[in-house]
């Protein structure tokens, strides 16, 4: 049961992201319910199996959000990231956990991203992408971000001289 | 360098194959005419000769604007008449040259050569020298080699040639289990079409003509498949060759549209070696390459989508002809550890979480669906029961990681180096944790989509290890 955790933990900020991000996502999913039962009112069809599908799709769209709300603070202490000598690894999950190893010869290059509610609490998301996959951290200061794209870059460049 | 003086036209032979393209392009228009020329009415054929003389016009257009130039470092295409388009590919960076060549090329010495390289970008290969003279393959791989950065190693031996001898093209076709697939569909399907009062006549009458004609048709309808499957193989496979010349592989194949392809070793990302079922049977494996580098997706109907070394091989040979083939990943017999004999429970309990219901309500509306379900239900049950006996893996030289799997009918082992592996993760969930199990993935890069391939539902002990002796030891 002792699941080993990485060094690195994200901005406690990020915790303030996620919340306003999945209350913007719940905003948006009862503003699209409301649009369609208000077509469906409308056109006197809100009746029998419509009535129970829009009610239902309510009843989950709150469900989800609460869960995601409530699990913010667990699942907070499961993203983490270290940077070793030779690769840098991810960590992710709550109920659903994974640890994933990105050797730094393997980097094609790296990318950072900034929405509204993240450049609010001055933080970026930095994506690490191979030729086959993309990996991001969720956020990070920007000073953090800026250091690791540096000294990622650096250690890619070191590691090419051994590739073929 | 001045680069205008080498720019060339391709040979005029490739207008036709421009114009066999478009062709295909518009064939449903030209069916639609077709259906609709029933009347006197002149106008489908002005149609259709509107249509043929624009692709004609289209085509010399395409072949005197479409130029190409090689020079030592790189290949240069070109484009447009108003929007020029210049592609420029240096020989480091190509994944591999393909070879086609449509049969009325071959009395002129001409083919098609399809050049890839590993980016991003999805649909046909990077560059296609539509028609040139045939040895313009050996120019761009004299190029090519030159700037390679490995030496050529004389790394030759007597036995570097692979033939598929005319009774194993049989065998493909034969052992096909997607045609096996089809004729069991098709054969239901009849079952299925037929009233049940003919149904229960076939029982009893034997003699009865409807009850005979009822056997011929289904029997009829295996021989047209197996005969299909047969077709397709010796087009496919027909006189198919596997050579390596010092670092680089030369796959050639085809009846009618014969092809070659020439892949470095170095390119090469991973090696499967497949074991079906059926084939077993006749103690024989396929080997096929995972390759990085944009599949050209011109829906050609006869292409092997996947790249085969060795189509079928008798099962004492395949590792050390591999080895003959690949010597750089040094492969050998792999001797599987099998990591999840006792883990069947985990394999099945989603299963028969899903399946135990849907069974019951299957029974609850009607005997024969019931039955038929469980049939299924069992069958499911039991592959999963096989592919959780089989799962397994084992390192090899502290460098090449070899995972069996067990997937639709075939016991596959995938071997892949660790400098191949773009990235590793571990997970698990919440209620696996407590029981130390977890599951492991590998993803690499296959033409131009990331692929995983892993092993589900294996202790902590078994990651650590991979881990330690692969991952973490080169």
């Amino acid at each position: 049961m002792d699941y080993p955790l990485l060094e690195n933990k994200l901005p406690e900020t990020l915790k303030k992201v996620w919340r306003k991000t999945s209350f913007t996502t719940l905003l948006i999913a009862l503003l699209l319910g409301v649009i369609i039962t208000g077509i469906f009112f409308y056109f006197d069809a809100l009746q029998g199996t419509w009535l129970i599908v829009s009610l239902s799709y309510f009843a989950l769209a709150i469900v989800i959000y609460l869960l995601n709300f409530l699990l913010i603070d667990y699942r907070y202490n499961f993203f983490r990231y270290e940077v070793t000598s030779k690769e840098i690894i991810f960590q992710q999950g709550f109920i659903f956990r994974s640890i994933t190893y990105v050797p730094f010869s393997r980097i094609q290059h790296i990318e950072t991203e900034q929405g509204p509610f993240l450049r609010r609490e001055q933080l970026m998301e930095l994506i690490i992408h191979t030729s086959a996959t993309d990996h991001s951290i969720a956020g990070l200061s920007i000073e953090e971000a800026q250091m690791i794209r540096q000294n990622v870059m650096r250690k890619v460049e070191e590691t090419d001289e051994y590739e073929e | 360098m001045s680069m205008k003086s080498e720019r060339q036209k391709f040979h005029p032979l490739a207008m036709m194959v421009y114009f066999i393209r478009d062709l295909k392009a518009w064939i449903f228009l030209f069916v639609l005419l077709f259906v609709d020329l029933d009347g006197d009415s002149l106008y489908p054929i002005i149609a259709m000769s509107a249509i043929v003389i624009f692709i004609s016009v289209k085509s010399g257009i395409k072949y005197l604007t479409h130029t190409y130039a090689l020079t030592s470092d790189h290949i240069i295409l070109y484009k447009g008449i108003f929007n020029k388009r210049e592609t420029e590919i240096t020989y480091e960076r190509i994944q591999t040259v393909k070879q086609r060549q449509w049969f009325f090329f071959k009395p002129f010495d001409i083919t098609e050569v399809l050049i890839e390289t590993a980016s991003s970008s999805p649909g046909e290969a990077e560059a296609s020298l539509t028609a040139v003279n045939q040895n313009i393959m050996q120019t761009i791989e004299r190029y090519r080699s030159k700037s390679a950065d490995t030496p050529a190693k004389d790394t030759e031996s007597p036995d570097n040639t692979f033939k598929l001898s005319l009774k194993d093209v049989v065998l493909f076709g034969l052992t096909d289990l997607t045609a096996i697939l089809i004729v069991f569909t098709a054969f239901t399907f009849v079952l299925e079409w037929l009233p049940d009062r003919l149904f229960s006549n076939l029982v009893s009458l034997v003699g009865n003509i409807q009850g005979v004609l009822i056997v011929g048709v289904v029997f009829l309808g295996i021989v047209i498949v197996a005969g299909l499957s047969l077709l397709k193989s010796f087009l496919l496979f027909y006189d198919y060759r596997a050579q390596r010349d010092h670092d680089t592989l030369t796959i050639s194949y085809g009846l009618f549209e014969r092809k070659t392809q020439k892949i470095p070793l170095s390119k090469i990302q991973g090696i499967k070696v497949n074991k079906q079922i059926l084939r077993n049977l006749f103690k024989r494996s396929s080997v096929e390459l995972v390759i990085m580098g944009g599949q050209e997706s011109e829906g050609e109907s006869l292409t092997i989508k996947k790249v085969y070394l060795f189509p079928l091989i008798s099962n004492e040979q395949v590792y050390t002809r591999l080895n003959q083939f690949i010597p750089d990943r040094k492969v050998v017999e792999p001797k599987v550890k099998k990591v999840s004999t006792d883990k069947v429970w985990y394999f099945w309990r989603w299963k028969l979480l899903t399946g135990v219901p849907l069974i019951a309500i299957a029974f609850y509306f009607n005997m024969l669906v019931g039955i038929a379900a469980l049939l299924l239900f069992l069958t499911v049950l039991l592959l999963s029961w096989k592919k959780s006996q089989v799962q397994g893996y084992t390192v090899q030289d502290n460098r090449l990681l070899c995972l069996q799997q067990f997937e639709g009918f075939t016991t596959v082992q995938f071997f892949i180096l660790q400098k191949n592996v773009q990235a590793l993760s571990y997970s698990t969930s919440l209620g696996l944790i407590r029981k130390n199990i977890g599951h492991i993935d590998l993803t690499f890069k296959e033409n131009e989509h990331p692929m995983s391939y892993g092993m589900r539902y294996i202790s902590e002990t078994v990651t650590k290890d991979i881990h330690h002796t692969f991952w973490n030891a080169s």
